[in-house]
């Protein structure tokens, strides 16, 4: 059996490696949700690790558990305690970075035993010993301690804040006058040296030495010899620093970390043991949304492409199997029983299966790879690579997806397998209508997906807010989105065979014999092309909604933030005034030094730059508004406004600015919300209660930077929209009336921030407010969100053009071979190979070609519809233009290249095939 | 026998097919036919004998491999394939031996294709509804080729063959699939056509009781021509 199955795979090779594929692709694809989306987490949670150092420069991982009464009466309790810290890493189930003990006793009083002139005459002091301390230091005068306890002397070593505190030298000798070594006598300390912190950045260090004003370092020899004997008088401070390896945290133990720590936190809280909440807790649960959001959206956009790669799976067992229905009547005439023929198809979809699998998850990994690569819809750039791992959770993706794609393959055996050669014959005279169509199906999905469409626009404010919530957008969204692409697809397959049909009656009497032939060879057999023309109508239509949405949400995301932003770079510096010299810092009375504006001008990379006053003002006695001075020439030399956004180009506005020094320009909400009109006189009064009157000369309702209303974040955690009030007015009248003021440096560069780092760093700039539009825009290409969204819809569009050349390369050669002998006739009658091509191209076109055509303009719609809403998903907090729909048109030569490619292939095979056909032969094949 | 008018003649026609192995084997020996115009000859012989090849190479669908085919004092085997092709789309109507109907097209569809294929000029319809009734099928012409029995089938093929009104008719064993009271009424369509529509027909046969139909009989034999008359 296992040989006849070797040969008969052998024989369809094609077919079995069109399975292959499909199934390689299924899998991998399979594999890669769970590996890319556990990968993307963790790079989440170590980008907030590292954002979380960055701000406060504590580790994030760092449980501190604070005992505080530690005497030797209860040795045992500290021994049991450390006993438990030392088991948390494994409690956890993850390793440490640092487990510190760190013991003191609170301040104790000492004398020099020589006292120097002016020195006080006592200071309060605390011995203290660290693991590892030496390790973690360098000596920068003196030497280090010697350890142990010398008779009565004891050395230390001091970090500098504590010898400039207290008022030390290298040197000096302390009498600590109620510590005791065993013979009964006072402690003697000598401080041999200073140290400091050897590493700038030691996470060892949970407070720095520099903080640690009061602290005698001693070895942890000589701590325990001098407590030890004191017989539980003393009593200590001990804390444990425990740091755990944050690169250990993984999505998978990440819920177990979670809620382990949540536990001994109460635990040991309980048998009152202070315990500081290591800042994971809050990073991880905060994560939460933020992974689901991710995962969520992932997942869905991945389902179309999934539900594709099982219909290809499906078509092409279907396929094989209406070929090798001769044989399988035969078995069955012959008395082979459904199950042995079941079994004989299992067997060899098993054996598919297995060998898919095992490359399919290879590639999967490596398709991780290329998500964490992608910059852009089918742009990939080379970063810093992803973990990727097989785990248990692929496996199990990957065995779901292995069941699915047996069922999908040997479902359609069990129909056939009841198929005898009689039956066969008879049923090869009908030609059955989809259940799709009997049932008006298509019709239904479609509606279905319209009426998504519809509930969602009309509430598309709650899905903003929702978003805004960190919720993710509503899964039923993207549904709707795929089922309105599957049943205007069904739909447009009633279509596809009446233009058709009205193109033969049209020319019916016209037609050559060639198209006629065609036409009719499409209109009778519509029934067994469905599944075929449904495939390519889905992949193009689902290629062209993919990139569209790729595209438009990534390309709006950029453009509301170069617009948020202005030009590519703003710099603010602190600009120093004279409240030391009147004593007040009452905005009234203050004044600014202006820095030197030259300064700007030898910025390497710099094209050009503007200063922009930006100023909270009082309007009219009445109102707050935003006021930007701005030099109107140098202005629209900076910044850029996408095109229809204003009425007329910005120039116009900026030369109504220019034409009269008392011109404003104001948003138009001063239009909306109080009344404003053209040729209005306005006081704007600075917060150094300067003032001067303006004229209004013209309103926008878009300008650089503002946004006409947003949202703001109420106390009981709801949000609402506030208008917001912009007035543009010139720098020169603002800086007459109103004296210098700091303002703003708007830079446009030749495409690197680069030069304005180095200024910056180079002149010690204060900094006040500084944007990069290069950085903002990279950060965004890199949020997992985006990254995640353009690594799948470029690998779906990707799997798409594979999956639409191989169908259709497949359909049509099988096609033209099961309809050798119908050419030898055709041939035989007079028709010659140029006609019978130009019959092939014809069906190609009328067929295949319309399918193409209306993939793309359902494609298109669902991109009008659906997109909008989509991108909520992204950029709903941001959103302050109106949407621009991008569809590339490199994307769509690329998808119709591929198609075109594929087409000419196809051709060239059945060129080939029908150029190298012997009538005689043709015919022979007729009479088997 | 009266004289007639000599429509096809072959002379001297061999014909070999290299073997997959090397070599090649020899179907036609020499073979120099006949056809008189107005008439139906039969090629009679066992299968094997290579009566299908000879009926290829008359019908311009295959070229002998030396030789030459006489058809109107032309010789066919020196045409270019796009004559040739004219010459079957409106010369000659070739029935194969099992039923080569175009299953997407319907009994009408069939017969009135050909007529598109020869350019014919006059009215299809009516020729087509004719060439149909002639061979006995007119109340069935809307149905598709599967919907109609063998023999039906078959007289749906002759039709198509002829409704073009070529001179020359090839059948390649027109009734094998045929039960003996079908093949018959074929035989009786064939006879009628010769008469009344101005046709030639060669076909070939394995079958014996059918010779007193013919006209003219050639009797082959491994590749050549045992009998003639």
């Amino acid at each position: 059996m296992l040989r006849f199955l070797f040969q008969k795979m052998l024989h369809k090779k094609w077919l079995v490696f069109s399975l292959i594929i499909g199934n390689v692709l299924l899998f991998s694809i399979a594999a890669s949700h769970p590996m890319y989306k556990e990968a993307a987490v963790k790079r989440m949670f170590m980008d907030d690790f590292t954002k979380y150092v960055e701000e406060t420069n504590e580790h994030p991982a760092l449980l501190s558990f604070h005992f505080k009464r530690l005497s030797f009466l209860n040795q045992p309790r500290y021994e049991e305690l450390q006993e438990r810290v030392d088991g948390l890493p494994d409690r956890l189930g993850i390793p440490y970075e640092y487990n510190i003990r760190f013991r003191y006793q609170m301040q104790q009083t000492a004398v020099w035993v020589k006292p120097r002139s002016g020195s006080p005459a006592s200071v309060t002091l605390c011995l203290s010993e660290m693991t590892d301390f030496s390790d973690h230091i360098e000596i920068i005068s003196g030497r280090m301690y010697e350890p142990g306890l010398h008779g009565r002397e004891i050395e230390t070593v001091v970090s500098e804040s504590t010898l400039i505190k207290n008022d030390l030298v290298v040197g000096d000798t302390l009498e600590f006058r109620y510590l005791y070594n065993r013979e009964g006598e006072t402690l003697l300390v000598k401080i041999v040296g200073v140290f400091r912190n050897n590493k700038e950045a030691d996470s060892y260090w949970v407070k720095s030495p520099n903080v640690m004003t009061d602290n005698l370092f001693i070895s942890t020899d000589a701590f325990e010899d001098i407590y030890s004997d004191m017989n539980g008088k003393a009593v200590l401070h001990c804390y444990w620093h425990l740091m755990l390896d944050t690169k250990a945290i993984t999505p998978a133990n990440r819920k177990q970390l979670l809620s382990e720590t949540n536990a001994l936190i109460q635990e040991f809280s309980a048998e009152e043991i202070e315990v500081t909440k290591p800042a994971y807790v809050d990073l991880l649960s905060n994560l939460e949304t933020k992974v689901n959001k991710v995962s969520v959206t992932l997942l869905i956009l991945q389902v179309p492409v999934l539900v594709l790669l099982f219909a290809f799976l499906f078509m092409i067992s279907s396929q094989m199997l209406s070929l090798e229905q001769n044989e399988i009547s035969m078995f069955k005439s012959r008395g082979a029983g459904g199950f042995q023929i079941f079994m004989l198809y299992f067997l060899q979809t098993l054996i598919i299966t297995v060998a898919s699998a095992i490359i399919g998850i290879f590639l999967g990994r490596y398709m991780c790879q290329v998500l964490g690569s992608s910059n852009a819809f089918l742009e990939f750039v080379s970063r810093r690579s992803l973990d990727v791992r097989i785990t248990s959770e692929v496996l199990a993706y990957v065995g779901i997806a292995m069941l699915i794609s047996v069922l999908m393959t040997v479902l359609p055996v069990i129909s056939y397998s009841h198929v005898s050669i009689v039956s066969l014959k008879r049923n090869r005279a009908r030609v059955k209508k989809s259940i799709l169509q009997r049932f008006y199906l298509d019709f239904a999905m479609l509606a279905f997906g319209l009426y998504g469409w519809y509930s969602f626009s009309k509430q598309k404010d709650d899905l903003v807010l929702k978003v805004m919530n960190g919720d993710s957008l509503d899964p039923m969204l993207y549904f709707s989105s795929s089922i309105f692409i599957l049943g205007a697809g069904l739909v447009a397959l009633r279509i596809q065979p009446l233009i058709v049909k009205l193109l033969f009656k049209i020319g019916k009497k016209l037609w050559s014999p060639q198209t006629y032939a065609s036409l009719l060879q499409i209109i009778r057999t519509s029934a067994k092309q469905y599944f075929i023309m449904c495939f390519l109508i889905l992949t193009v239509a689902l290629g062209i909604f993919n990139a569209t949405v790729a595209r438009t949400v990534l390309s709006n995301a950029e453009n509301n933030t170069e617009y948020q932003i202005g030009p590519d770079v703003v710099l603010k510096e602190n600009w120093k005034d004279n409240h030391e010299a009147i004593g007040t810092i009452a905005p009234e009375s203050l004044s600014y030094y202006e820095p030197s504006p030259a300064r700007f001008d030898s910025i390497k990379g710099v094209v050009a730059r503007t200063f922009v006053l930006r100023e909270r003002v009082w309007v009219n006695e009445s109102n707050y508004a935003e006021y930007m001075g701005i030099n109107s020439k140098e202005f629209g030399e900076i910044v850029k406004m996408k095109d229809g956004l204003l009425p007329t180009h910005i120039n116009n506005y900026l030369n109504v600015l220019a034409a009269d020094a008392n011109a404003v320009l104001v948003s138009e909400t001063y239009r909306s919300v109080y009344g404003y009109k053209l040729g209005d006189s306005i006081t704007l009064r600075a917060p150094n209660n300067n003032e001067y009157t303006a004229v209004i000369s013209g309103f926008f309702s878009y300008w650089p930077t503002y946004s006409a209303t947003v949202m703001e974040k109420q106390g009981d955690g709801s949000f609402t929209e506030v208008n917001q009030f912009l007035i543009v007015g010139n720098l020169a009248t603002a800086q007459y009336s109103w004296k210098v003021r700091p303002y703003e440096v708007w830079f446009k560069m030749d495409g690197s921030a680069d030069g304005v780092y180095d200024f910056i760093e180079e002149n010690n700039i204060d900094v006040v407010k500084f944007l990069d539009r290069y950085e903002e825009i990279r950060k965004i290409r890199n949020q997992t969100m985006f990254q995640g969204t353009n690594g799948i819809l470029t690998m779906s569009f990707i799997v798409i053009l594979i999956l639409c050349g191989a169908g259709f390369l497949i359909y049509w050669i099988l096609s033209i071979r099961s309809r050798e002998l119908l050419f030898g006739v055709f041939r035989a009658m007079g028709m010659s190979r140029g006609a019978i091509l130009h019959m092939l191209v014809n069906e190609q076109i009328f067929s295949s070609g319309l399918a193409i055509g209306l993939g793309a303009l359902i494609g298109w719609i669902a991109s009008r519809c659906y997109v909008p809403l989509i991108q909520i998903a992204y950029s709903s907090d941001r959103q302050t233009l109106p949407l621009e729909l991008i569809t590339k048109s490199s994307d769509m030569v690329r998808l119709f290249v591929v198609i075109g490619i594929v087409f000419v292939v196809c051709m060239a095979i059945l060129t080939r095939i029908v150029l190298s056909m012997k009538i005689t032969n043709a015919l022979k094949l007729g009479e088997d | 026998m009266a004289y007639r008018e000599i429509i096809m003649r072959a002379d001297n026609i061999t014909r070999s097919f290299p073997l997959s192995g090397g070599g090649k084997i020899q179907v036609l020996k020499g073979i120099s036919v006949e056809i008189p115009k107005k008439s139906i000859t039969l090629l009679r012989g066992r299968s094997g004998s290579g009566k299908t090849t000879l009926i290829n190479i008359l019908s311009a669908l295959d070229y002998p491999t030396e030789g030459r085919v006489l058809f109107k004092d032309q010789d066919i085997t020196k045409m270019s394939e796009a004559s040739r092709e004219a010459l079957r789309r409106k010369e000659i109507g070739i029935i194969f031996q099992s039923v080569s109907l175009i299953p997407i097209m319907t009994a009408y569809e069939n017969v009135e294709f050909s007529l598109r294929l020869a350019g014919y000029e006059g009215d299809r319809k009516e020729r087509v509804e004719k060439a149909l009734r002639l061979v006995g099928l007119g109340s069935r012409m809307h149905h598709m080729p599967q919907e109609l029995s063998g023999g039906e089938q078959q007289r749906v093929a002759i039709a198509r063959a002829v409704a073009h009104r070529p001179k020359l008719i090839f059948a390649d064993e027109p009734t094998a699939e045929l039960d003996s009271g079908t093949a018959r009424h074929v035989m009786k369509i064939f006879k009628d056509l010769v008469e009344e529509e101005d046709i030639t027909i060669v076909m070939t046969t394995h079958d014996i009781s059918l010779m007193d139909a013919a006209d003219r009989t050639y009797v082959m034999e491994d590749g050549e021509v045992v009998k003639n008359g």
